[in-house]
């Protein structure tokens, strides 16, 4: 039966590739967007690790001690990702009760759903962890049959976080509701994407770099000295190529044996634990909003925009995606100011100008990002807006406002750490948030635009309800309009014409805004609602 | 009230509604099909969500062209599929409906009614995902109802509702039609229909093949004839051969 159930799991896995062209084209452009991922951590990590391997006396043991490391931190998020996943899968996927009525033994089923899970985690570690492996492979000079170790160990590697998520999983269970536990753990997931990714921008691999003029000798000495605390299944991993590449085959041997029996006993103990729970009671009650809904409170003509406004922000806030991608693009725009304007902030009208532009371009991408998933976030439900009494132009004022709700706080944040960094006066500060916020209305302006034209009114399949035309182009469409705004601006301090600048400046926001509105309402009323 | 003349729709060359002409007035009436006779397009014609290729609909002598808004404000819908926002809870659903059309202070006590009504007072604070498809149904219904529309259309709706719900939602139809409420429902449930309605139309291929009174209808095609008899006889004929090919084969 095993086989027969895994069959159906491979073919879930790529049902995308299957059926109408249009879906079959949308997996594949999302395939190589993931595909840019182990690419653009090789470019970045094997000439590095090709530097580090002539530290004197510590070379190739850097290396192996940067990426067991940060294998470490590979764990870490394949157990994150896993865990909402085994939540998911051992307790709430609807096929859960079909398969409990086949003549098929628990055990059988809870085997497949465990390798279901590990393979929603391939991907992860193809694209995050995988490349770094190789790259290390690449920097020790491994034969070629290094690489097939590589690909074994790997294999068995990614089934121990499966099994650890599995264990945490069903503990939680015994104790809490499975549902709850499941948005909690997604929601854990993002904060850790965010936090890291943030993290990530502020480390200065460059400390570490003897090529660079911002190597510290003590910064190697302590990354050398510090460890983490193991022995754990990504020493035994990284432990086991490197004993490879020396020959060493007892110490390969004895690391794929832990890795083996590690995989080997935390499957059979989830299966196990699993069959077990089966018997016992497991809670699955949601959890529940405490508070009545709360009167908006104002005049009648707003109210309609007022509420729907206020079921985007809730829709918004218990939407684990569009939560984490509004925490990721407004951590980017805090991060940006410690990022770069340590290296442009020259003195001067210009230089000062400079210093805030690679926020200005962060700005626009995020608001048009955020206002492209307005019409998208409402999925099936945008009927009940349509058929009721109000106007597509609150409909779509809405999403823009929603936009701008999300990101303002965290553009001014960002242009007060950038005025702080760069010694910006208060005036030339506030000038500066004025025109952030006017960059903000563009962006997620233009984005309503793109939305509306890009998205695919598919009711069969609202999850992918942005095509990927949407996705790609808002961001050059949003850089150009910015282009001729920051132009502007540009123009007026070459000349000595702020003021004339930034009134020319507002004037051509508001035309944006007009435009933009007015094109974007001419295509929404021909969408037909099929 | 609701008048429909000449509606027509048609996508990629099939004709899903032919030029229907409908006038419906303080009833109870229902509108039934085979699947994809045109039932849910006429509806979406009706209510806005679509725009029909010829043809105009007035709901309380509003012309829906013409005056949109005015017009939505007419009518309560209920979906076949209730497709709710998720990630809200019923109570924040109805109180966003409540908004958008303006009736939150009336709507408040109605809303507490109907939830009481349909068992869902224990319920309102979860989140919608949550829900079972009948309990999201009654949510899309409540939501139909709570702002005291003058029109309802009703797509299936007591599809998926426990018979104790269905009851008590064909009591409300019932009583609303006393007060002076247009429902306009598609069902196919034929004993709901029988036992409800105060005329029927009958739909197939996006025309129009029978409309009045069940009794009256009864007379015109055969007397002793089941709604289901008649609803056969006007849309379509029954496999008797093919099931009894498959009796044999089980």
């Amino acid at each position: 039966m095993l086989p027969l159930l895994l069959k159906n799991v491979f073919r879930t896995l790529f049902a995308n590739f299957r059926g109408k062209l249009v879906k079959k084209k949308r997996a594949l452009l999302t395939l190589l967007g993931l595909a840019f991922f182990p690419f653009l951590i090789m470019s970045q990590t094997v000439d590095l690790f090709s530097v580090w391997m002539h530290i004197p006396t510590m070379g190739a043991t850097f290396v192996v001690r940067f990426v067991a490391t940060s294998f470490f931190a590979v764990l870490v998020l394949l157990c994150l990702t896993s865990l909402p996943s085994v939540m998911h899968h051992f307790f709430l996927a609807p096929d859960l009760s079909l398969l409990r009525a086949l003549p098929i033994n628990k055990r059988t089923i809870f085997l497949a759903k465990f390798v279901q899970v590990t393979l929603g985690t391939v991907g992860m570690y193809v694209a995050v962890g995988l490349p770094l492996l190789v790259s290390m492979c690449l920097a020790l000079g491994a034969a070629p049959s290094i690489f097939a170790i590589m690909l074994i160990a790997s294999l068995l590697f990614i089934f121990i976080p499966t099994g650890l998520s599995a264990i945490v999983a069903f503990a939680l269970a015994r104790l809490f509701s499975v549902v709850k536990m499941r948005r909690l753990a997604t929601l854990i997931l993002g904060l850790f994407i965010v936090v890291t990714w943030a993290g990530l921008q502020l480390v200065r691999l460059s400390r570490l770099n003897p090529a660079s003029p911002d190597f510290q000798p003590q910064a190697v000495r302590d990354f050398a000295a510090w460890s983490a605390p193991g022995p754990l299944p990504s020493d035994w991993l990284v432990n086991s190529l490197y004993a490879a590449t020396l020959a060493q085959w007892q110490t390969v041997g004895l690391n794929l044996a832990a890795l083996l029996l590690s995989a080997a006993a935390l499957a059979c103990l989830a299966i196990v634990w699993r069959v077990r729970l089966d018997h016992k009671d497991i809670r699955m009650d949601a959890g529940r909003i405490s508070k009545t809904a709360r009167d908006i409170g104002t005049r009648s003509f707003l109210r309609p925009a007022l509420a729907m406004l206020r079921k985007d922000m809730q829709v918004t806030r218990r939407d684990s995606r569009l939560l984490h991608s509004s925490l990721l693009l407004g951590a980017m725009l805090l991060v940006s100011p410690f990022v770069t304007s340590a290296d442009v902030g020259n003195p001067g009208t210009v230089g000062l100008f400079m210093s805030y532009m690679p926020l200005t371009i962060l700005t626009l991408i995020a608001s048009s990002t955020l206002a492209r998933q307005g019409l998208p976030l409402e999925r099936l439900s945008l009927q009940y807006v349509l058929q009721a009494p109000v106007s597509l132009t609150s409909v779509l004022m809405t999403k823009i406002v929603r936009a701008l709700l999300l990101i303002a706080p965290f553009t001014i944040v960002a242009c007060l750490i950038t005025a702080y960094k760069t010694g910006t006066a208060v005036p030339g500060a506030a000038l500066a948030i004025a025109e952030h916020l006017s960059f903000v209305l563009c962006g997620a302006v233009t984005g309503s635009v793109v939305a509306v034209f890009t998205t695919n009114y598919a009711w069969s399949d609202p999850r992918y309800m942005t095509n990927a035309l949407g996705a790609y182009s808002s961001t050059f469409i949003v850089l150009a309009v910015g282009a001729i705004g920051m132009s502007i601006i540009m123009a007026g301090e070459l000349l000595g014409q702020q003021m004339v600048a930034f009134l020319l400046f507002f004037i051509y926001v508001f035309l944006v805004f007009w435009i933009g509105l007015r094109v974007s309402l001419a295509r929404f009323r021909k969408l037909q609602w099929t | 009230m609701i008048k429909i003349s000449g509606l027509t729709k048609s996508f990629d060359n099939v004709v899903a509604v032919d030029h229907l002409d409908l006038e419906v007035g303080d009833e109870l009436f229902i509108f039934l099909g085979p699947n994809g006779a045109g039932k849910t397009t006429t509806l979406k014609m009706m209510t806005g969500l679509l725009t029909p290729d010829e043809g105009t609909v007035q709901l309380n002598g509003i012309s829906m062209r013409d005056e949109p808004l005015a017009a939505k404000r007419q009518f309560g819908y209920a979906p076949e599929q209730p497709n709710l926002y998720e990630k809200l809870t019923p109570n924040e659903f109805i109180q966003f409906i409540l908004d958008i059309y303006g009736a939150p202070d009336q709507g408040k006590a109605r809303a507490r009614q109907l939830f009481d009504i349909f068992e869902l007072s224990e319920r309102q604070h979860d989140l919608i995902e949550d829900l079972s498809g009948g309990m999201k149904k009654k949510v899309s219904l409540i939501a139909a109802l709570v702002h005291q529309p003058k029109i309802l259309f009703l797509d299936e709706p007591t599809a998926a509702l426990d018979p104790k719900a269905a009851r008590h939602l064909k009591d409300i139809l019932r009583g609303l039609v006393r007060k002076g409420v247009t429902v306009f429902m598609t069902t196919h449930i034929l004993e709901v229909a029988e036992t409800m309605c105060d005329r029927i139309a009958i739909i197939n291929k996006g025309k129009l093949c029978a409309i009045g009174a069940l009794d009256r209808l009864r007379v015109q095609y055969g007397s002793g004839l089941s709604l289901e008899d008649l609803f056969l006889k006007l849309t379509g004929e029954i496999y008797s051969s093919k099931i009894d090919e498959f009796l044999q084969d089980a």
